[in-house]
């Protein structure tokens, strides 16, 4: 009895240390799928961006990133990102300030989410940066990350089609209207999945918390976020495992596509500005 | 400290097992409540007044568990998780000490390893948020472990008549933190209730620091239930289950049990199924005609295991989704599919068995069938308080924690007063390599997992 019990513990033990260096590996050939579209750019063509269409614009971990046109606004097309792109803390802990240094703000404006978003090539971060020290856990730091809207993710002509309100992320009044419950469920793309430093296994299908810019109305750190089944809940400012879908106004809904129909398999493929 | 070691190795192994998981694995879930907590906690305008009263006026009359929650937020987590561990380690404790009251042929060893991984027994998305996710320890582990602070005193006092003055004034602290939950306050005055009537009946005399216990509780659960926030938070919670407001107290209590049924019969199936083979046994041994009691015992286990398992795995295929999720939309829409109405049909069959065998003991055998007995009412009674709850189903499988924790307590019992046969050493086997599975279980679910099964 004794025997049978050391040699199932030592079996499990192998399986678990096993687990640890190699299992997100072994997990995730079965569990990803790829999330990439490709394309062949053909001939220009000028298309008129409608609710429901969805573009390729930019990139970001050398992956087309994909957005919906969630509504369109005085000819203003409201994009957000179909996938979640990454992980990232929506603050950084350690700013000095009594009712943030612990767990990062809720206060999107000043937000290293925010600058991050906004930032092209170095980012030179207001307050504390996003390093290992100050996100929870260590984990998905990105301080030494280039901006978002550096020229290896947006080219000169994309940046322009972006209106002046920058790159952002919804409120959670805007998700409620623009998308019912179940429409919100969010999946990371592949690469951000891999990008992840956490020892969690994330799946291609399941839906994934992300966040919205709204704060929580409890305390000065908590933001509200989407669940993985599409309701709201919060999760705190500083934590790194949380999804971050970002969203843009482009400064017209006429645009010069090389690709597509605006359907998700076939997106219109926006690289050389506006028309 | 040598001999007591060497005297209960088992439990000595699981507090030094049960500490290094939760020293290793527990961490904060800031995507839940956890997060919220600290937030709040460290507010440099934090003042536990404050908060107190603002919860207590808006949120709940759980006011000792958020003291504590809002105390421990303000420390080192390291504080929290040897909080917990401890709290674990006492309950294994109190449960092998209940086993010593009753006399069988299972070994001390035995039943302090059946003792110690009773908590492994249930379903992993009921045990986690209940016990290793910080907010929910407060809520479910802290007032069980309370109730068996309370309850110790008075059972060393019934069973072995020796009377402790310390012990008995660390049940009143029992009953602070039973009281500070809903299910546990009320069986905390029920347990005192009984223990005073056990009391009269052994003829032993009433202490009066016994009192002491019974001011407490009643002090605090008046605090709880009177509370305006709780009123307040049933509204906003009543949102989620829109049905429940237009329900009558027989559809509220068919809506509890079906729930209870999903949960234990269907989720936590193998406790179950340890309970009524347990309870078969124990029953054989104290029919006169074992002949024609035979037969209806074989049905009695060939029926929890058709229930639990069988019928469990066809439904859940058919109806493509777990029991509890298929009678939340149920009950949620009030149309009942017939996966649904099978479930709940054999559920109550179950349960009318389950209730005969125990009713039986009770009678035979009162020594062990009435705390048996005792144990499963508070059990199902934790349950059934849930039908009057419109959270019923938005706090998720936690709310049975205590149901299943009782129907432990009940199995270790039965198992405590059995022969040791082959029967009963295969269903002793099939517990231990159960809680054995779940705890491996739960090593990968907290690595790999970001929230790992929490219900």
């Amino acid at each position: 009895m004794k025997k049978r019990f050391i040699i199932i513990s030592v079996l499990i033990s192998a399986v678990f240390i096993f687990c640890i260096f190699f299992g997100k590996d072994v997990a995730y050939k079965f569990l990803l799928q790829e999330t990439a579209i490709t394309y062949t750019a053909a001939e220009k063509s000028t298309v008129t961006l409608e609710k429901g269409d969805y573009v390729l614009f930019g990139e970001y971990l050398d992956e087309p990133i994909l957005w919906l046109v969630a509504e369109v606004q005085n000819g203003r097309p409201l994009l957000q990102t179909e996938h979640i792109i990454s992980f990232k803390a929506f603050d950084a802990s350690g700013d000095g300030e009594a009712d943030t240094e612990k767990l990062g703000s809720s206060y999107f404006e000043k937000s290293s989410l925010h600058q991050w978003l906004n930032s092209d090539g170095k980012v030179n971060y207001n307050g504390s940066a996003p390093n290992e020290k100050n996100v929870f856990n260590g984990k998905n730091a990105y301080e030494s990350e280039a901006g978002f809207l550096s020229e290896n993710n947006f080219t000169e002509n994309q940046k322009n089609m972006i209106s002046d309100e920058g790159v952002f992320i919804l409120s959670k009044e805007q998700i409620k209207k623009l998308f019912p419950e179940k429409s919100r469920v969010k999946t990371a793309t592949k690469s951000a999945i891999l990008k992840d430093e956490t020892s969690y296994i994330f799946t291609s299908s399941k839906g994934i918390w992300y966040w919205t810019s709204t704060p929580s109305d409890t305390n000065k750190t908590s933001v509200a976020t989407v669940t993985a089944s599409g309701g709201f809940y919060r999760a705190t400012a500083f934590d790194g495992v949380t999804g971050v879908c970002p969203a843009v106004y482009l400064k017209s809904n006429e645009a010069v596509s090389v690709y597509g129909r605006g359907s998700k398999d076939k997106p219109y493929v926006l690289t050389e500005g506006l028309q | 400290m040598k001999k007591a070691v060497k005297e209960n190795i088992p439990l000595f192994i699981f507090g030094v097992g049960i500490t290094a998981f939760v020293l290793i694995f527990t961490r904060f879930f800031m995507k839940m409540d956890d997060g919220n907590f600290l937030g709040i906690a460290t507010a440099p305008d934090f003042t536990y007044e404050n908060f107190l009263t603002y919860r207590y006026n808006n949120i709940s009359g759980r006011t000792v568990n958020e003291f504590l929650v809002m105390f421990f937020c303000r420390h080192n987590i390291i504080i929290w998780k040897l909080f917990i561990s401890s709290l674990l380690v006492f309950i294994a404790y109190f449960f092998s000490e209940l086993s010593s009251f009753f006399t069988g042929e299972f070994s001390k060893a035995q039943r302090q390893t059946f003792a110690s991984l009773s908590f492994f027994m249930m379903i992993v998305s009921c045990l986690n948020p209940a016990v290793f996710w910080f907010a929910g320890s407060f809520t479910y582990l802290l007032p069980f472990a309370g109730l068996c602070a309370v309850s110790l005193p008075f059972l060393k006092y019934i069973y072995k008549k020796r009377f402790s003055l310390p012990l008995s004034i660390l049940g009143a602290f029992g009953c602070v933190a039973a009281c500070s939950q809903e299910q546990g306050s009320v069986c905390c005055l029920a347990l005192l209730m009984i223990f005073f009537v056990f009391i009269k009946i052994k003829k032993l005399s009433f202490r009066p620091v016994f009192l002491l216990d019974l001011i407490v509780t009643v002090g605090l659960t008046v605090h709880l239930f009177s509370s305006p926030g709780m009123s307040k938070r049933g509204e906003m919670e009543s949102a989620g289950f829109e049905r429940f407001s237009e329900m009558n107290v027989l559809q509220k209590l068919f809506c509890g049990i079906s729930v209870f049924f999903a949960n234990s019969f269907y989720l936590s199936f193998v406790l179950i199924i340890v309970l009524v083979a347990l309870l078969s046994l124990a029953v054989y041994n104290a029919a006169k005609n074992k002949k024609a009691a035979k037969p209806f015992l074989i049905f009695s286990n060939a029926l929890s295991v058709f229930t639990c398992v069988i019928l469990n795995i066809i439904c859940c295929v058919s109806g493509g989704g777990l029991s509890h999720m298929q009678t939340r939309s149920a009950f949620k829409s009030g149309e009942f599919s017939p996966e649904i109405i099978a479930m709940i049909s054999f559920g109550f069959l179950l349960l009318a068995v389950i209730i005969s065998l125990c009713v039986f003991l009770a009678v035979r055998k009162p020594d062990r069938g009435i705390p048996v007995l005792l144990c499963l009412c508070a059990g199902f009674g934790c349950a059934v308080m849930m039908s009057f709850s419109s959270s019923v189903f938005s706090s998720g499988q936690r709310v049975f924690f205590f149901t299943n924790m009782f129907i432990a307590a009940a199995s270790l019992i039965l198992l405590s007063t059995l022969s040791k046969t082959k029967l009963s050493k295969g269903v002793y086997k099939l517990a231990v390599f159960y809680a054995a599975a779940t705890v491996a279980v739960n090593v990968f679910a907290f690595t790999f997992i970001e929230h790992p099964l929490m219900g």
